[in-house]
């Protein structure tokens, strides 16, 4: 009866994960994949779009040309990231068959962690080289800033790919044991 | 795996059917197929005091050591 009800609150909290990453995916992701193509493909016919970005206003002389490949850059890493929530996504769908323990699981996990590893590195690179080239400043976000994060986030999935395969030998060892 | 798992021979020494011992020890015949055919990993001990039990045998005779 105890087990029972602790399946169910477990249920339930994956349940409204599920909802709120649905959620996002409707009203954030799926829109954003035809605006930022639109916009990569845009910015190159008529360079005012690149005003929505301050720095055109700051006074700064900058090479448009060298702003739409940091853009194009950006956008990118912005798919990868939504390509990452994807797959999030879908080892949630596992998780509600209670099937946790899937190779899929655990090669999308890694999966994750090597995009969102890539997309922090390359984040913090772009910026690091926005500030340098564009701005002549010598910049370093040492704080909790979205790059760290997300290489943070990407190392955490990483170790939760490699934690889920002892989960699954052992589950094996487990049902093998009479 | 070096270790053998004779509950075949003592089944059929006893005149036993696995289906009965599956009933007697508390395991489904699945897990005593798993057993047989020496895919298991591990054994319990309650298990194997209820085999033991059942056919009136030791370990000893439902386990052995062969090297590779």
């Amino acid at each position: 009866m105890l087990s029972l009800n602790n399946n169910n609150i477990k249920m339930r909290k994956l349940n409204i994960l599920k909802s709120l990453v649905d959620f996002i995916w409707y009203i954030t992701c799926l829109p954003l994949i035809p605006l930022i193509l639109f916009f990569a493909v845009y910015m190159f016919f008529d360079a005012d779009v690149l005003k929505v970005f301050n720095v055109l206003d700051q006074g700064i002389i900058i090479t448009p040309w060298y702003l739409k490949v940091v853009l194009l850059l950006i956008a990118i890493l912005l798919f990868v990231l939504i390509y990452s929530f994807f797959l999030f996504r879908s080892t949630l769908r596992y998780f509600q068959n209670s099937n946790p323990f899937d190779y899929f699981v655990i090669i999308n996990y890694k999966k994750i962690g090597n995009l969102l590893m890539v997309s922090g590195i390359s984040g913090t690179i772009i910026s690091f080289s926005f500030h340098l080239f564009l701005k002549g400043s010598l910049q370093f976000n040492l704080g909790l800033s979205p790059y760290l994060f997300t290489i943070c986030l990407g190392l955490f999935f990483m170790v939760l790919s490699e934690i889920f395969k002892v989960a699954k030998t052992a589950k094996q060892e487990n049902d093998l044991t009479i | 795996m070096p270790i053998i798992v004779n509950l075949d021979i003592i089944l059929a020494k006893r005149k036993m059917k696995s289906k009965d011992l599956a009933a007697i020890v508390g395991i489904t015949t699945a897990n005593l197929s798993i057993l047989k055919s020496g895919k298991a990993k591990a054994v319990r001990f309650s298990t194997l005091e209820a085999i033991c039990k059942a056919l009136e045998c030791q370990p000893s005779d439902i386990l052995e050591y062969v090297e590779d």
